[in-house]
C-alpha cells in the first residue's frame, strides 16, 4: 500500500499535463464550480500554514494571558515564553506574507505625454467595467500585461499596473493594439482579477515555501520530518498548479471576449493572428540575430526599439514567413503557458482558425499603435525604453561577450581540424560544444553530423542536432531524437522527449505529443523503480545464472585463480525487471575451510579486497566473501544452479 | 562528485546516532578500516582530518557494552566538531562495491572523458582511493590531450581533499588549454597558496573581464581579495572590488562582503567607499538568512522586538492588576454585614471574602451588624506592582484582630525570632506585601547558599489569645482607643460577658472616652430580650460620668412601658438612689422572673455588704452558676460559701478543677483552696497543696520566671509566711502588691516607705488605706491622717456617688453611722477596710466596727493579716 501511495504521489507529481486535461475536461463550461474549487484546494494549503501560525500564537497568547493574569513566582516565565512564541509567531507571518517585489526596469507613461493613449484606456476601462489603473509603463518586451502589485504583502491592498511593449505596440495598428488593451482590461473586469491575484499571491507564497523546503535540511528533526513533506508537497503542488493554471486559462477566454465586446471580434482575432506570427519571428529571428552580435561586439545596442522599427520593416523570407505562420496556425495548446493557443482561442471568438494562414504573413502596421497612441512622446519613449533595456542587458551582454572570448580563444587553440582530430569523436564533440556556445549553430550542424555518423549512439550529438533541426519545423530531427528513444535508459531520454514535444505541439501533432509524453512518463517511473531495484541486493532477491561469454568467463576464472587464497568461487546475476540489460552480478567466493566447513571471515574480507579491483565484469559487480556480514547472500549464491565458477 | 556524496549523504540519513542518558543507551565501540583525508567538514566547515571508519553499534549501561546491536561505516567524522555520517555496513559496502562497478561499466560501454569522470567520482565518494589511482592512470593515458579530463580530476581530487595529487593535474590542463577557465581557477589557486599573487591574479584575469563574473564561479575571486588582503595590497583588493560591485551589484550589500571591503579602505585610510550605500528592507531585519545588513542588527531587531512584546506584556500585566485588585473582608462580627464601595450595590459577608477593586481611593460603605463609613486608600507603587503581593483588609468593625508577622528562615537553626504586629481594632489595613496570607507558613523553606536567610511575610487571624488579653495588650499599645473599637466588636458579638464590659468600661473611662462609651452602649439598649450586661455597663459609663439623674428618668421611662420586666425592674433598681427601695426592687425583679440571676445577685450582694453569708449564701442559690454571671459574683458566691460554713464544698472543687489543669492558668483555683483550707483551719494541707501546685510546674521557670516570683509572694501572703518574704526582700527586688500588704500586716511600715521602687503602688485607694491604718496602729497619727486624705483624694477620682460618699467618710472626724455605712455600696474588701480604719480611728465604736470588719474578713487575701492584727 506504501509503494502503491508513493507511486500515485510520483505519478501525480510528473503527469501534470494529464492532470490539467482532467481539471479542464472535469470544469469544462463551470466557471464558478472551477472558481470555487480552485480557491479550495489553494485555501486548504493556506490554512495548513495558517494553522502552524495560529498554533503558535495561541501558545503563546495563552502562555501570555496567564503570565498576565495569574499570581506567582512563574508568572514572569509565562510571560517570557509567550513574548518568544509570539516573536517567532510575528516574524514567521512577516517572513511567510512577505511577497518580495523585484524592481523592473520600466518607463511610466503620465497623462501628459500620450493623452491619447489614457483617453483611449479610459474609454476601455468604463466598456469593461474594469478598476482603474494606477500606473501604466513601456518596456521592450513583444507584450502587454497588467498585473497587481500588492503594497500590503499576502495581505494585499493592490496597485494595478498595466505594462505595454513598445514592440508590441510598432507592430499592431491602432485597432489591434485597442484590441489587445482591452483584453488586458478584461483581466481587470468581472473581479476575477482580484480573486486571480489572491491566487496567485497565494502560488507564490507557496513558491517561496517550496523553494525553503527544496533546501538541504540542517537538523536532524528536519531531516526526519522531510520525507512526510516533500510527500505532501509532492501530492498538493501539482494538484494546485493544474487548478490555477485551468483557472489562468479560462480568464484568458474571458479577456477576449471581454476585447471582442469592446474592439469586435475579428480586430480581436486579427491582433491574435499578427501577435503569434510576429512572436514567432521576433523570438526566432529578431533577438538571436541581435544576441549573436555579443559574440563579437563588446557595445550593447544603443536604441534597441529602432532596430525594431527596421527589422518590422523588412519582409521576412518567404520560407521563413510561410514556416511562421503554418507554426502559429497549428501550434497546439501546451501547459507551459497559461495562455490557449491561437486556433482554440479565435474558435473561442466563434471564427475559423483555418483561414487566417490564407492571408499570408502579417503585414507591417502603417501606421503603428505607437504612432497613434503615443503621438509625439514616442521618440522620446522610444529612446528611454531602449536606454532601459541597455542597461538591463548590460550584464548578460558583457557576460556573453567575455564567454565568447574564452571559447573563441579555446576554440582557436582546437585549430583546424586534422584526419587524426576528424576521427576523434572526443575532438569533435568539444569542437561543436565550443561552436554552439558561441552561437554559431548552423557551423556547429555539419561538425554534429560528422560526430553522428562516426559515432550513432552519441547521445548528446543526437539530442543537439535533432533539437536544432526540429526548432526550424524540420522533421528530419525527430529520427535522431528517436535513436536515442530507441534506448531503454539513455540519460538524454527526458530531454529528447521534451524537444520532440515541442515540435509536436509546434505543428499540431496532438498524438505525437501524446506519444511521446507517455513514453517520458514510463522512462520517468521505470528509472525510478530501477534504482529502488539496484540499491540493495538481499538474500530474498532471485537470481539466474550469469550468462556471461565464455571469453568473459575465462578471463574472470583466470584472475580469480590467480590468488592462491581462494578455495571457491560463485557467480549469478540478480533477476532485473528494469532495464536488465544493465546486469548486476553477485560473485561470492570463499577461502579454505574448516572442519566444519566454514571459512574464515576475516580472510574473505581480505579476499574481497583483493578481488574488487581486479574483476571487470559487463554490469554492476557485488562481491562478496562467504562468511560475514552477506552470509545469507552468500549460502543463497552459492546453492543457485550452475552457479559455481571456481 | 558532490552529488555522489550527497547520495551517500542520503543513504546515512536514515541511521540513528547514538545516544546515552546517564550512561545507559547506545554508543560506538571499536574502530577497524580507519580512513583519513584532509577535507572541510560539512557541518562545521572548518579543515579538519576526517576520519572514516568501521565500528560496531552497541546497547550499553554505564558505558559497558552490553548488546550489539549494528556494525556502522563512520563517514567523514570531525575531530573539530565530531559530527558524522554513519551507515550501516552491509549497505555501505553495497552501495559502494554497486555504483563503483556500475560507473565503470559505463566508462567500459562508453569510454570518453565524461564517463571516466564520473566512475573516478564514485571511486572516490567511497573512499576506494587505490582503484581510484590507478583508474585515474589508466585513463590519462587513454585520454592524453583531454584538458577537461585533467582538469575534472584535478576538481575531484581538490574536493576529496588529495590536493598535491590534483596539482600536477590542473597545470597539465592548463598547458593543454591555457584558456581553459577550470584550469586557470586550479593553478591560481595554488599560486595564491604559494604566494604568488601577482601569477595568480594574472590566470584569474579571465574573471577580472566585463561579465566574467556572470559566467564563472566568483569564489576565486573572492580567495584572490581574501589573500591580496592578508599580504596588505589593499589597493588591489578595492580594484578587483570595484570590478566585483560593477559585476554583480546584489553583492554589494552582502553585509560579509561589506564588512571585507570596508577593512581594506579603513587600512588605505579612504574617506570615499567603493560600497554602494546600503539598502536594507523591512523583511532583512527578520531574515536570518538574508545576506544584507547586520547580523548584530538583525539580532538586535528580533531581540527588541521580543522585549518589546514582553514589556508590553509586563505593562499590561502591571495595569491589570492595578485595575484587579481584591480586598479581603474578614467579618468578625457574628452576623452579616453588607459592604459597598462608592456607593456601588452591597456585597453580604457573613464571615471572609474578597471584593474586586481597581487600585485608588475609594469610599466604604458598611451596614448590618455595624454602620460605618470611611476612605481606604488601595494603592501599590509601579514597580511594587511586580515584585510585590500587597494585601488590603476591611474588617468591620475591627473585630477581627490581626497579626503581621515577618518570619526569618536561615540554615543551621539560626533564624531570628518572628517580628510580629499586632493589629486590634482596625477597620482597613494595608500592608505593602504578604506571602502567606491567612494560611500558616510552611514549617521549613529551602535557603540557597548565596543568601544567609529567607525572610516571608505572614497576615492571620490572632488565634488562641483571650480577647481580654488582647484588648488589654492593645490598652496598653501606642494607639490605646483601638482597644475600644475591638472591645466594641468583640461585645457587639458577646454582649452576654459581663466581665468584658466591665472592662470596656473601666478602659473607655480611664481613657476618657465616656461619650464614645455611651454612644456605643445606648445603640444596645432599645435590643429585646433586654441584656442585663450592656445596661449594666451603660449605667455604670453613665453613673461615672456624672448621669446618675438622667439614667434614673431613663429607666423609670423604661419600666413604664414595661412595668413586669424583670431585668429593667433590675436595672431600674440599680440607679434608684435610697438603697430601701433598689432592695424592693431587686424583690420585685426576683419575683417577675425568678430565673433571672441578676436580682438574686444584687440582693446576695446586699446580704454580703452586711456580713450576713447564710443569707448570701441562699439568694445565691437561685442562681444557676453564680460564679460566671460577672467578675467578681465568683469570689463573693466563694466568701458566701466559706462565711456560711460551707468551706468544704469549696476545697472539693478546687482540688477537682487543679487535678484537671496544670501549670499557671491553675493558680486563680489554688488561692480559693487555700482560703477553704485556711478557713478550715488546715495549714498544713495548705502548705502541701502549694508545694504540690509548685512541683508541677517546670524548675526552669520557677527559677526565672518574674510571673513566678510575684506569684510566690501571693503564695506567702496567703500562708501567713512573712518570713519568706523578709528572705527575698532585696533592695532592687519585685515590686509586688503582695509585698505591700505583707509589710503594712507585719507594721513594717517604714521600710515599705523607703522603697520608691513601690511608691506607684500607693496611688490606689485600698493600699493607702492599709497605710493610714498601719500608722495609726504604730502610733503615727499625722502620717495616718496624712495617709487617710491620700485615700480620700483616689475615691475623689472616681466619679460614682459611692466613691464620693467613702472619700466624704474618710474626711469626716466622726464616725461613719450606721445609715451610712448601709447606704454605701461597694466591694466587701473596701468595706472591710473602711470597717477596720474606723474601729481603729474610732476606738469608743471598735467593738461595732471590728464586729463588722471580722465578718467581711474572710478571704486570706489582703488586708486579711492587717485586719486580723488591728482587730487582735
Amino acid at each position: 500500500v506504501k509503494r502503491r501511495v508513493r507511486a500515485k504521489s510520483v505519478r501525480l507529481a510528473k503527469n501534470f499535463e494529464a492532470l490539467v486535461e482532467r481539471v479542464e475536461r472535469r470544469y469544462a463550461g463551470k466557471p464558478w464550480r472551477l472558481r470555487a474549487k480552485t480557491a479550495l484546494i489553494v485555501g486548504f494549503g493556506f490554512a495548513a500554514f495558517l494553522f502552524w501560525f495560529l498554533l503558535l500564537a495561541a501558545i503563546g497568547g495563552v502562555l501570555f494571558f496567564f503570565g498576565v493574569t495569574l499570581e506567582g513566582d512563574a508568572i514572569f516565565v509565562l510571560i517570557a515564553l509567550g513574548a518568544i512564541l509570539l516573536t517567532i509567531g510575528i516574524i514567521q507571518t512577516i517572513q511567510f506574507a512577505w511577497i518580495p517585489i523585484e524592481p523592473e526596469a520600466a518607463r511610466i507613461l503620465s497623462r501628459e505625454e500620450t493623452p491619447v493613449l489614457f483617453e483611449c484606456l479610459e474609454r476601455i476601462q468604463r466598456e469593461t467595467g474594469a478598476a482603474r489603473l494606477d500606473c501604466v509603463e513601456t518596456r521592450w518586451d513583444f507584450n502587454a500585461a497588467v498585473s497587481e502589485i500588492p503594497r500590503l504583502g499576502f495581505f494585499g491592498w493592490p496597485r494595478h499596473r498595466l505594462r505595454i511593449g513598445l514592440p508590441l505596440l510598432e507592430a499592431l495598428t491602432p485597432h489591434e493594439a485597442l484590441a489587445v488593451l482591452a483584453h488586458e482590461m478584461g483581466h481587470l473586469s468581472a473581479r476575477h482579477g482580484r480573486f486571480g491575484m489572491w491566487i496567485y499571491r497565494l502560488h507564490r507564497t507557496w513558491g517561496r515555501l517550496i523553494n525553503e523546503f527544496s533546501k538541504p535540511p540542517a537538523t536532524q528533526t528536519a531531516r526526519r520530518l522531510r520525507p512526510l513533506v516533500v510527500g505532501v508537497i509532492n501530492w498538493y503542488w501539482p494538484l494546485v498548479q493544474a487548478y490555477i493554471f485551468v483557472l489562468s486559462r479560462a480568464h484568458e477566454y474571458v479577456a477576449d471576449r471581454a476585447s471582442s465586446e469592446c474592439m469586435g471580434a475579428s480586430v480581436t482575432a486579427n491582433a491574435l493572428w499578427k501577435i503569434a506570427c510576429m512572436h514567432l519571428r521576433i523570438e526566432q529571428k529578431f533577438w538571436p540575430e541581435l544576441w549573436q552580435r555579443a559574440a563579437t561586439d563588446p557595445h550593447v545596442p544603443e536604441d534597441v526599439v529602432s532596430e525594431f522599427v527596421r527589422f518590422l520593416r523588412e519582409a521576412p523570407a518567404p520560407d521563413d514567413a510561410r514556416r511562421w505562420c503554418e507554426q502559429a496556425a497549428q501550434s497546439l495548446t501546451d501547459h507551459a503557458d497559461t495562455h490557449p493557443c491561437f486556433a482554440e482561442r479565435v474558435r473561442a471568438l466563434g471564427l475559423a482558425p483555418e483561414e487566417f494562414p490564407h492571408g499570408g504573413f502579417p503585414r507591417n502596421a502603417n501606421p503603428s499603435a505607437a504612432e497613434f497612441l503615443l503621438g509625439e512622446s514616442l521618440a522620446r519613449v522610444s529612446l528611454e525604453t531602449s536606454a532601459l533595456w541597455r542597461e538591463a542587458a548590460k550584464g548578460d551582454w558583457q557576460a556573453r561577450y567575455s564567454h565568447a572570448a574564452i571559447v573563441q580563444r579555446q576554440f582557436a587553440a582546437i585549430g583546424p581540424g586534422t584526419t587524426a582530430d576528424e576521427s576523434s569523436p572526443e575532438l569533435l564533440w568539444e569542437k561543436a560544444q565550443k561552436l554552439l556556445a558561441l552561437g554559431q549553430t548552423e557551423e556547429a550542424e555539419p561538425v554534429l553530423r560528422q560526430l553522428v555518423t562516426l559515432k550513432p549512439t552519441h547521445s548528446a550529438a543526437n539530442f543537439v542536432l535533432g533539437k536544432q533541426l526540429l526548432d526550424r519545423l524540420d522533421a528530419d530531427g525527430a529520427s535522431y531524437l528517436q535513436r536515442i528513444l530507441n534506448t531503454e535508459d539513455d540519460e538524454m531520454i527526458p530531454q529528447a522527449c521534451a524537444a520532440l514535444t515541442s515540435y509536436f505541439q509546434a505543428v499540431g501533432h496532438a498524438e505525437g505529443a501524446q506519444t511521446v509524453r507517455q513514453r517520458l512518463h514510463g522512462y520517468q517511473l521505470d528509472m525510478e523503480s530501477a534504482r529502488k531495484e539496484r540499491t540493495q541486493v538481499r538474500p530474498g532477491d532471485s537470481f539466474r545464472p550469469h550468462e556471461l561469454a565464455a571469453t568473459e568467463l575465462n578471463e574472470l576464472v583466470t584472475k580469480l585463480r590467480a590468488d592462491a587464497a581462494l578455495e571457491g568461487a560463485w557467480l549469478v546475476q540478480k533477476h532485473l525487471r528494469y532495464f536488465p540489460r544493465r546486469r548486476l552480478f553477485v560473485l561470492a567466493v570463499r577461502t579454505a575451510v574448516n572442519t566444519w566447513g566454514r571459512s574464515n571471515a576475516a580472510l574473505d574480507a581480505q579476499l574481497v579486497n583483493r578481488l574488487i579491483p581486479k574483476l571487470k565484469l559487463p554490469g554492476s559487480t557485488l562481491v562478496i566473501g562467504a562468511a560475514g556480514p552477506f552470509r545469507k547472500l552468500a549460502k543463497k549464491v552459492m546453492a543457485s544452479d550452475d552457479s559455481r565458477v571456481v | 562528485m558532490r552529488d555522489h556524496f550527497r547520495s551517500l549523504v542520503a543513504l546515512s540519513r536514515g541511521t540513528t546516532m547514538p545516544i546515552t542518558v546517564n550512561g545507559i543507551g547506545t554508543h560506538y565501540y571499536g574502530k577497524r578500516n580507519r580512513e583519513f583525508r584532509q577535507g572541510v567538514c560539512r557541518h562545521c566547515r572548518s579543515a579538519a582530518k576526517l576520519e572514516s571508519y568501521e565500528t560496531r553499534l552497541w546497547f550499553v549501561v554505564f558505558f559497558i557494552p552490553l548488546i550489539p546491536l549494528h556494525r556502522k561505516r563512520i563517514l567523514e567524522y570531525c575531530p573539530r566538531c565530531s559530527r558524522h555520517y554513519a551507515m550501516g555496513i552491509q549497505t555501505w559496502e553495497t552501495q559502494r562495491q554497486l555504483n563503483v562497478s556500475a560507473a565503470k561499466d559505463r566508462f567500459r560501454e562508453n569510454p570518453s572523458p565524461e564517463t571516466a569522470l564520473e566512475a573516478h567520482a564514485w571511486m572516490l565518494g567511497f573512499h576506494v582511493y587505490d582503484e581510484a589511482t590507478q583508474f585515474r592512470e589508466e585513463i590519462l593515458q587513454q585520454f592524453p590531450a583531454s584538458a577537461t579530463l585533467n582538469a575534472g580530476l584535478a576538481s575531484q581530487l581538490d574536493q576529496a581533499g588529495f590536493y598535491a595529487e590534483a596539482t600536477p593535474l590542473y597545470e597539465r590542463a592548463l598547458a593543454l588549454s591555457p584558456e581553459m577557465p577550470e584550469a586557470r581557477v586550479g593553478v591560481a589557486t595554488r599560486r595564491m597558496n604559494e604566494k604568488k599573487h601577482a601569477e595568480a591574479r594574472q590566470l584569474l584575469d579571465h574573471l577580472m573581464q566585463p561579465g566574467a563574473l556572470r559566467v564563472f564561479n566568483a569564489g576565486p575571486i573572492d580567495q584572490l581579495m581574501t589573500v591580496l588582503q592578508r599580504s596588505g595590497q589593499h589597493e588591489e583588493v578595492l580594484e578587483i572590488a570595484r570590478h566585483v560591485l560593477t559585476e554583480l551589484p546584489d553583492v554589494g550589500q552582502d553585509r560579509k562582503f561589506r564588512k571585507f571591503v570596508g577593512k581594506s579602505e579603513t587600512a588605505l585610510g579612504s574617506s570615499e567607499s567603493v560600497l554602494p550605500p546600503s539598502s536594507v528592507s523591512f523583511k532583512d531585519w527578520i531574515d536570518f538568512k538574508s545576506p544584507r545588513g547586520s547580523l548584530g542588527a538583525r539580532w538586535g531587531v528580533v531581540v527588541g522586538l521580543c522585549l518589546a512584546i514582553l514589556v508590553a506584556g509586563l505593562a499590561i500585566q502591571n495595569e491589570y492588576r492595578r485595575r484587579h485588585r481584591r480586598i479581603d473582608v474578614l467579618n468578625g462580627l457574628g452576623k452579616p454585614v453588607l459592604v459597598a464601595l462608592d456607593g456601588g450595590a452591597p456585597v453580604e459577608f457573613k464571615q471572609a471574602g474578597t471584593l474586586p477593586v481597581a487600585e485608588g481611593r475609594h469610599h466604604v460603605r458598611i451596614t448590618g451588624a455595624v454602620e460605618e463609613e470611611f476612605d481606604v486608600d488601595v494603592h501599590a507603587g509601579y514597580f511594587q506592582r511586580w515584585t510585590y503581593s500587597p494585601r488590603w483588609v476591611i474588617n468591620p468593625g475591627g473585630a477581627v484582630p490581626l497579626q503581621n508577622s515577618t518570619v526569618h528562615y536561615a540554615p543551621n537553626n539560626a533564624a531570628r525570632s518572628p517580628k510580629v504586629r499586632i493589629h486590634v481594632g482596625e477597620r482597613f489595613l494595608a500592608l505593602p506585601h504578604v506571602d502567606y496570607a491567612f494560611e500558616p507558613p510552611p514549617a521549613t523553606v529551602t535557603v540557597d547558599s548565596m543568601r544567609s536567610e529567607v525572610v516571608k511575610e505572614v497576615l492571620d487571624q490572632v488565634t488562641g489569645v483571650p480577647p481580654e488579653s488582647i484588648f488589654q495588650t492593645t490598652v496598653q499599645s501606642s494607639n490605646p482607643k483601638n482597644a475600644l473599637t475591638y472591645g466594641e466588636a468583640f461585645l457587639l458579638r458577646n454582649p452576654n460577658n459581663a466581665a468584658f464590659f466591665d472592662l470596656y468600661c473601666k478602659t473607655a473611662i480611664g481613657l476618657n472616652e465616656p461619650d464614645r462609651a455611651l454612644r456605643f452602649l445606648k445603640k444596645g439598649l432599645a435590643e429585646r430580650p433586654v441584656c442585663i450586661p450592656w445596661h449594666r455597663a451603660y449605667q455604670e459609663v453613665g453613673e461615672l460620668a456624672g448621669n446618675r439623674a438622667a439614667l434614673e428618668s431613663q429607666y423609670e421611662g423604661m419600666l413604664k412601658q414595661e412595668p413586669s420586666n424583670a431585668a429593667l425592674l433590675y436595672l431600674k433598681a440599680r440607679v434608684v438612689p435610697d438603697r430601701k427601695r433598689a432592695k424592693d426592687l431587686f424583690k420585685q425583679s426576683t419575683l417577675a422572673d425568678p430565673s433571672l440571676p441578676w436580682g438574686w445577685y444584687a440582693l446576695a450582694y446586699t446580704d454580703a455588704e452586711r456580713g450576713d453569708w447564710k443569707s448570701c449564701f441562699d439568694m445565691f442559690s437561685h442562681i444557676a452558676k453564680p460564679e460566671q454571671l460577672t467578675e467578681d459574683s465568683g469570689e463573693l458566691y466563694e466568701f458566701a460559701r466559706l462565711g456560711s460554713g460551707k468551706a468544704a464544698l469549696v476545697e472539693a472543687e478546687c482540688r477537682q478543677r487543679l487535678a484537671m489543669g496544670r501549670g499557671l492558668d491553675t493558680f486563680s483555683d489554688l488561692l480559693p483552696l487555700l482560703d477553704a483550707l485556711l478557713f478550715e483551719g488546715k495549714p498544713r494541707e495548705a502548705k502541701e497543696a502549694v508545694t504540690h501546685w509548685n512541683n508541677q510546674l517546670p524548675p526552669d521557670f520557677r527559677k526565672n520566671s518574674k510571673v513566678y516570683n510575684q506569684l510566690e509572694f501571693v503564695l506567702w501572703y496567703y500562708l501567713g509566711d512573712f518570713e519568706s518574704i523578709r528572705k527575698s526582700l532585696p533592695a532592687n527586688g519585685p515590686t509586688s502588691a503582695a509585698l505591700v500588704s505583707a509589710l503594712v500586716a507585719t507594721g513594717e511600715t517604714e521600710t515599705l516607705l523607703k522603697r520608691t521602687d513601690l511608691a506607684k503602688l500607693f496611688g490606689n485607694s485600698e493600699f493607702t488605706l492599709d497605710i493610714s491604718v498601719s500608722c495609726l496602729l504604730a502610733g503615727k497619727q499625722a502620717e495616718a491622717d496624712s495617709w487617710r486624705e491620700r485615700a480620700a483624694q483616689a475615691f475623689d477620682k472616681s466619679k460614682g456617688r459611692d466613691a464620693q460618699r467613702i472619700a466624704a467618710l474618710l474626711r469626716s472626724k466622726d464616725p461613719p453611722t450606721d445609715e451610712e455605712m448601709e447606704d454605701l455600696s461597694m466591694t466587701t474588701s473596701t468595706r472591710c477596710r473602711l470597717a477596720t480604719l474606723s474601729a481603729v480611728r474610732f476606738p469608743k465604736q471598735k467593738e461595732k466596727f471590728s464586729a463588722l470588719a471580722k465578718k467581711l474578713n474572710l478571704s486570706r487575701r489582703p488586708p486579711y493579716y492587717l485586719v486580723e492584727r488591728a482587730l487582735r
